[in-house]
């Protein structure tokens, strides 16, 4: 085994410390990214479905608000939101480098992108079941938690799953800001070099964590669908 | 019971606005059965939507079991609409709660305990003949046995009004009638009021005591259901009747010149039509014995409107023209309304 390892990745089982550091880098960013995403975007989806006209708290200004900086953050290409964020990132982080300064782009950048899907999963919600739902007493914030999110879980996962794997492949851009992670190693590490062991040892860990995340989620959907 | 004191509702639409409801005044008594008829898009969903506030009448009141639901914080009104269920055509019910779950809903929460929930839950199950499928699906149930646990669910809270729109509308004749049945029995053996929607006659005429019809957002006429059916006074309740009853297939028939509708000089067709309730005299072999006249009957039809029949025959009579007139005058003093659709008595 080992010696077929060594074989197939000779470069990568050289050194295996930055391998296993660029993993557990990957993980560490996608970890912490995915949770914060998954937080927020739920909210703002939430909160779009909510202030939508003829939603269960329509409130225009908030829904114009929410609706306008969504778009205009998911326009921006993910490097130059690095850029942009720069100050930010080191005020909330105290840095602007490394793992923890790349987590606030990626959170940027991914959470309007999962609060689309929570809003569309959540559309998709039948309106009878609120009309229902109102009917029995129920109030909003009711309906949100008893309702909008028990019926919608399936879509609310198939979308973060969707939301999840696009987030590792942003993270393949963390080496702009030396965070480092499985993309990183294999532009630097590999490609570079035209170590191309390097390359297809990164490759096959990104997709098995996104077999992982897509098995996860596929399971979650069908969990909550009857 | 409950009471519309001029409410109107208007939608503002892409460039025009549609007046769904416009000054309706109705008032529906504790422990009756009332029905609200109409064609499609005369407003009754809008008008019951009304009655609970899912809908909020741009003037008018709402007042329900003396309380003015128009005047109530959306806090209070929550807790208004607890005493107020609802049904609805396509059930809606919760598709990720198995049937316990969803009539435990509206008592989740609510301050009682878990155990007492899941009881409650269960014996109105039991009440709706539905125990045996409290961990189903909705998915794996029928639209009968759906709207069954939409109805015990509506039950949760112990309303003491239940508005039904369309709740039959998508189940068939055999399916409506059941849930017709369990309707009744919330009505006679708890009590509730109930206001059901629908453009169905056949449910009118099973199940409630008054009615009202709609027609482009206005209630153009209200009464008991037998004296609306018996003597309908608006265009569309005649339409909605005859279209119910076919003693006005005559009048295509006679259009048609069918053979049946021929009349030979000195006889007449005549379409005779019951009024009263729970006549069943032997009316045709009267008026042939007293008046010494033939009479063909074309065809009959008798429905019942409740517990009584309402209805008509259509006859060919033929006999002296005197006797002919003296049997229509009989039958006047009845109170059976006498229509001659086709007349040859003067050619003779
Ligand atoms: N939310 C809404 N927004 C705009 N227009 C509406 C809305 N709800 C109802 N309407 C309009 O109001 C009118 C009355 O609708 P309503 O649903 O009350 O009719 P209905 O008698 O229940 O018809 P049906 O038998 O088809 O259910 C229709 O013209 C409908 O298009
Ligand atoms: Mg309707």
């Amino acid at each position: 085994m080992q010696g077929l390892l060594a074989e197939l990745f000779p470069h990568v089982v050289e050194r295996p410390q930055d391998f296993l550091d660029s993993i557990v880098e990957t993980l560490i960013m996608t970890g912490w990214s995915g949770t914060l995403m998954l937080v927020f975007g739920l909210i703002l989806g939430v909160a779009l479905t909510a202030t939508k006209p003829r939603g269960i708290l329509e409130n225009r200004l908030i829904y114009q608000v929410l609706d306008k900086a969504i778009n205009l953050l998911r326009s921006i290409p993910f490097v130059i939101l690095i850029a942009l964020l720069m100050n930010v990132t080191r005020l909330l982080m105290g840095t602007r480098i490394g793992v923890r300064g790349v987590i606030p782009p990626l959170v940027v950048g991914s959470t309007p992108f999962f609060a689309r899907q929570v809003d569309s999963a959540l559309a998709e919600v039948d309106p009878g079941l609120i009309e229902a739902a109102k009917s029995m007493g129920c109030r909003p914030l009711g309906i949100i938690l008893r309702v909008y999110l028990r019926e919608g879980t399936a879509a609310i996962a198939r979308g973060a799953t969707i939301t999840l794997i696009s987030l590792i492949g942003l993270t393949a851009m963390a080496g702009y800001v030396g965070a480092g992670g499985l993309g990183d190693y294999a532009i630097v590490f590999g490609y570079n070099y035209n170590r191309m062991d390097v390359v297809w040892a990164s490759v096959i860990v990104i997709v098995l964590i996104v077999t992982v995340i897509q098995a996860a989620g596929t399971l979650i959907a069908r969990k909550n669908t009857h | 019971m409950i009471t519309l004191e001029h409410v109107s509702k208007t939608f503002a639409g892409s460039g025009s606005s549609v007046h769904a409801v416009r000054d309706v005044s109705l008032e529906i008594h504790e422990g009756e059965i009332f029905g609200i008829m109409g064609f499609s898009g005369a407003g009754k969903s809008t008008l019951v939507r009304l009655i609970n506030l899912l809908e909020r009448p741009d003037n008018g009141r709402v007042v329900v079991d003396g309380r003015v639901l128009t005047d109530l914080n959306s806090r209070e009104l929550s807790q208004a609409r607890k005493k107020i269920g609802m049904i609805f055509q396509q059930f809606n019910l919760f598709a990720t709660r198995t049937a316990l779950q969803n009539v435990s809903f509206p008592l989740r929460y609510s301050g009682m305990r878990r155990d007492d929930i899941r009881e409650r839950a269960q014996e109105l199950l039991r009440f709706v003949e539905l125990e045996d499928k409290a961990d189903s699906y909705p998915s794996q149930l029928s639209g009968g046995q759906k709207q069954r646990v939409a109805i015990a669910r509506a039950l949760a809270s112990n309303p003491k009004i239940l508005l039904c729109d369309e709740a039959t509308s998508a189940l068939d004749p055999q399916t409506t009638t059941s849930i017709l049945h369990l309707l009744k029995r919330l009505n006679s053996e708890l009590g509730i009021t109930i206001v059901i929607i629908t453009h169905q006659m056949e449910v009118v005429k099973q199940v409630c005591n008054r009615v009202a019809v709609m027609e482009a957002g206005r209630v153009v006429e209200t009464g008991d259901v037998f004296d609306i059916f018996a003597n309908p006074q608006q265009p569309v309740t005649q339409s909605f009747v005859s279209a119910a009853t076919n003693l006005s297939r005559i009048h295509k028939l006679i259009e048609q010149d069918a053979p049946i509708t021929r009349v030979k000089p000195g006889e007449c067709i005549m379409r005779m039509k019951y009024l009263e309730r729970s006549s069943s005299e032997a009316l045709v072999s009267q008026l042939s014995r007293r008046y010494a006249l033939d009479l063909n009957i074309i065809f009959g039809s008798i429905e019942m409107i409740g517990e009584n029949p309402l209805g008509g025959l259509i006859v060919t009579v033929s006999g002296a023209p005197e006797s002919i007139n003296g049997a229509i005058q009989y039958l006047r003093d009845k109170n059976v309304e006498v229509e001659v659709l086709v007349d040859a008595r003067a050619a003779r």
